[in-house]
């Protein structure tokens, strides 16, 4: 096959990652699911659901108590807008093969043309750590090089760590994020179906990102993953979660929940690359604790999706803990980018770092809506949060909504925010040195995100910048 | 476009107002001297709160309304300064113009404010600025905590014109504050700085909303708030800039200086910004006074208390020194006695 070829050149991967997205990312394989639920959420697709998967009854319990909140709480009033969401007409399940494999030969060819395609096999090929290869809900490709499974880090889909580890699970499932926070944790928690389970043992070192690629695959089809990340004292971790999904003519919809524990001590890194095709609803609850002297930092870049509502979460629960979050949002044609940060500071010497950066272009919307909160009687706080956003033409907006709520003394909070277009002196500084107009500007766009691009791994730095010169395409003259 | 504002209050004014307090100043007209209006409220008599109580009425009819309006004809320049009085801190000799009397009855309890105890009074502040006028305006008020506040203010400027604006509330009962300034006319320029007070459970909310719709349009306002106790201010700052407002360079800042563990700032600085040819930024800090700071005064012989207080002043001070220099060393006082500044553990 010449496409197969093409994509085993991994330079030529590199050039044609993100080229023209329906080309590319757009072709839908033909549907082979074993078991698929009815369309529209009642109580017995939950339990269909829990079924399939062989659940505890326990874990039945939580989805249901969940669908109970699921039907009771109201929608959002604030942020995007939500109103072509149709809750009834999506499928919430749907199984792809009869078991997870571990081996990349045994599996289907259409499933692996489409990875082949997203260039899996090459990212394990550049020894990338263990990659969970999500397709449709449910883990269908998993592998754990052998030295992280001597070191004791558990890598697994969440249905695996219930079966294997049920204590973990239980003792930390729906902490952070508990069902009734809001209606979509309240719909994940219910129809939750794959996404990843780490957890690393005390003072062990993950000395490469742990990977998952996540990929929707049947049209109206929800995917509601589940990630639950545990560092242990002293440990640390670095995750990465990328997104792509075809293109389908009906919304979709992405509603995750990613919980994460920094023990004492700990030190986790989540990076996300969220590239989803133009007609998705991406509507994430994402939080961490960070307990001790633990470092937590998000890493979050949305290129994709129709709407995205996302605002990565830090508690600060334990003195001398330390969050960071670093965000861009790329909005283009038609796509509203409502993303931002949350930081609570509830324990003394705590500190925090929001930057995030914003692009809209074509008419797009992109707003950071942030928190920052101080509660009284702490000492020694300080948090910092940075938004800088680029409008590329006239008919684009950008918004800013930050939150700062302060009541100690002993807090020193700072925020600062500006909205500019390309600045005329650099566009000429970079033409009069033989740049052409658009290059130039492209070149300005990338040194504008450099500051997230950097903490990528290669890779994903590579794309995101790919990404950003195929988005700009056209934009200038 | 002479006197529509006027004509429009007329209007609009509800049956209750006194008489509408107008400043009208005509075409390229320049005052150098400083036009003060002085708007007193008083206590209510004890008859009036006794029919108050008895039978429920319209909450319009207990409102304690009063409108002010400041119109600039074209390239006219002038100076005026507005300030809120409470008839006990009022003596006859220290206010400068005829003083408006009026008198305020007890009002029922608002969903909004917290006015349970207090007395409501409404103000509602029109100015407008036409082609190429200039005006310097300074707003003080610092009422008593019997009384409530609900501050409504709108300026619109025309082509050219450039409105300076100095706010200082030292209000001690609740109060809502809500501004909205239109940028109109294509070069129009706002100036404005807020110096905000509050201690003890004083509760207050400041909405500023600064809309750009004409090209090239300039804008700065800096708002700046020090809080003691459990006071509770809020400020919302918003930019606004419309697809029509191209070449527009706006800032807004907020700080907050917060001065004793339980008191509580926020902050909601905003833009919305719908065109790309624009340079918006704002920015917001909050935090108690720095120790390298005090650790410094306390070294040059103040004790702690003297210390945090030049802080505080000094914080003020680049909002308050806008002012005329005799009422920026009055405001300095008032700033120093509404925050409690000489004294311990003084509130109710």
């Amino acid at each position: 096959m010449n496409t197969e070829s093409a994509a085993l050149q991994p330079d030529a991967s590199i050039r044609t990652i993100g080229e023209g997205y329906a080309e590319r990312f757009g072709f839908s394989m033909p549907n082979r699911s074993i078991v698929k639920t009815s369309q529209g959420l009642t109580e017995e697709t939950v339990r269909a659901i829990s079924k399939t998967k062989d659940e505890p009854e326990w874990m039945l319990r939580f989805r249901l108590r969940a669908l109970h909140l699921f039907q009771t709480l109201p929608m959002p009033t604030w942020g995007a807008n939500l109103s072509q969401l149709e809750f009834g007409s999506m499928t919430y399940y749907s199984k792809p093969t009869e078991s997870a494999q571990n081996s990349w030969d045994a599996l289907p060819l259409d499933i692996k043309s489409t990875y082949e395609r997203l260039g899996v096999p090459e990212a394990e090929r550049k020894f990338l750590a263990g990659v969970g290869a999500q397709y449709d809900s449910e883990m269908v490709y998993h592998n754990i090089r052998e030295d992280l499974k001597k070191k004791g880090i558990l890598f697994s889909d969440v249905e695996t760590a219930v079966r294997e580890h049920p204590d973990l699970v239980k003792r930390f499932f729906g902490t952070v994020v508990p069902p009734d926070d809001n209606k979509f944790a309240a719909l994940n928690s219910a129809v939750w179906s794959g996404g990843s389970f780490v957890y690393v043992p005390p003072g062990v070192h993950v000395d490469i990102p742990l990977q998952a690629y996540f990929r929707v695959n049947s049209q109206a089809f929800g995917q509601f993953e589940r990630t639950l990340i545990i560092a242990d004292e002293g440990s640390f971790v670095h995750y990465i979660e990328g997104c792509t999904a075809p293109v389908f003519s009906k919304d979709s919809l992405h509603s995750a929940v990613v919980e994460i524990i920094a023990l004492p001590n700990s030190r986790i890194r989540y990076s996300t690359v969220q590239n989803w095709s133009s007609n998705m609803y991406n509507l994430v609850t994402k939080r961490a604790f960070a307990y001790d002297n633990a470092i937590m930092e998000w890493v979050d870049g949305n290129i994709g999706s129709k709407v995205t509502m996302k605002y990565p979460a830090i508690f600060l629960m334990g003195p001398g803990a330390r969050g960071e979050v670093l965000s861009i949002a790329f909005a283009g044609n038609g796509q509203e980018q409502d993303t931002g940060a949350k930081i609570f500071h509830f324990a003394s010497n705590t500190s925090s770092v929001i930057t995030s950066k914003s692009i809209s272009k074509d008419g797009g919307t992109a707003s950071y809506r942030g928190l920052v909160k101080v509660e009284a009687g702490l000492t020694n706080i300080k948090s910092k949060v940075e938004c800088d956003a680029l409008i590329l033409d006239p008919h684009s907006r950008s918004n800013t909504y930050p939150t700062m709520d302060i009541r100690s003394e002993q807090a020193t909070m700072e925020h600062e925010a500006k909205v500019s277009k390309i600045s005329e002196e650099q566009l000429f500084y970079l033409m009069s040195r033989g740049l052409s107009e658009e290059e130039a500007a492209i070149m300005i766009v990338n040194g504008f995100i450099d500051p997230l691009v950097k903490e990528l791994p290669m890779e994903y730095a590579v794309e995101l910048n790919r990404l950003i010169e195929l988005e700009m395409e056209g934009s200038v003259g | 476009m002479s006197g529509t504002i006027l004509e429009t209050l007329k209007v609009s004014s509800r049956e209750n107002a006194n008489d509408v307090a107008a400043l009208l100043f005509p075409a390229h007209s320049k005052s150098s001297d400083l036009k003060r209006l002085d708007i007193v409220i008083s206590s209510p008599a004890s008859e009036t709160l006794t029919g108050a109580q008895q039978e429920p009425l319209e909450p319009a009819k207990y409102e304690q309304y009063r409108e002010i309006a400041i119109e600039l004809e074209a390239e006219a320049e002038a100076a005026v300064l507005v300030r809120f009085w409470a008839a006990e801190s009022a003596s006859q000799d220290r206010l400068a113009s005829e003083p408006v009397r009026m008198q305020a009855p007890r009002l029922p309890r608002s969903k909004n404010l917290d006015t349970s105890g207090s007395l409501r009074f409404t103000t509602s502040l029109h100015i407008r600025l036409a082609a190429h006028a200039r005006l310097n305006l300074s707003v003080l008020s610092n009422l008593p905590s019997s009384f409530s506040r609900e501050a409504l203010s709108h300026a619109i400027l025309g082509e050219g014109a450039v409105l300076t604006w100095t706010n200082v509330v030292f209000d001690e009962g609740n109060g809502l504050y809500t501004t909205r300034i239109e940028l109109e006319g294509e070069g129009s320029e706002l100036n404005f700085a807020g110096a905000y007070g509050a201690r003890c459970t004083t509760e207050g909310e400041h909405v500023l909303s600064i809309h750009h719709t004409a090209p090239h349009g300039k804008s700065r306002t800096i708002l700046k708030s020090a809080l003691k106790d459990s006071a509770h201010l809020a400020f919302r700052g918003l930019i606004h800039v419309e697809n029509t407002a191209r070449g527009t360079d706006a800032y807004l800042a907020n700080r907050n200086l917060v001065l004793e563990d339980g008191a509580r700032a926020e902050s909601f600085p905003q833009l919305k910004i719908e065109t790309d040819d624009v340079a918006c930024s704002h920015g917001a800090t909050t935090g108690g006074p720095r120790q390298e700071e005090l650790f410094y005064l306390m070294s040059r012989g103040l004790d702690r208390a003297a210390a945090k207080n030049m802080l505080v002043l000094g914080h003020l001070g680049s909002v308050l020194n806008r002012l005329p220099s005799d009422l920026a060393e009055e405001m300095e006082s008032i700033a120093a006695s509404a925050l409690g500044l000489d004294e311990q553990g003084s509130c109710i």
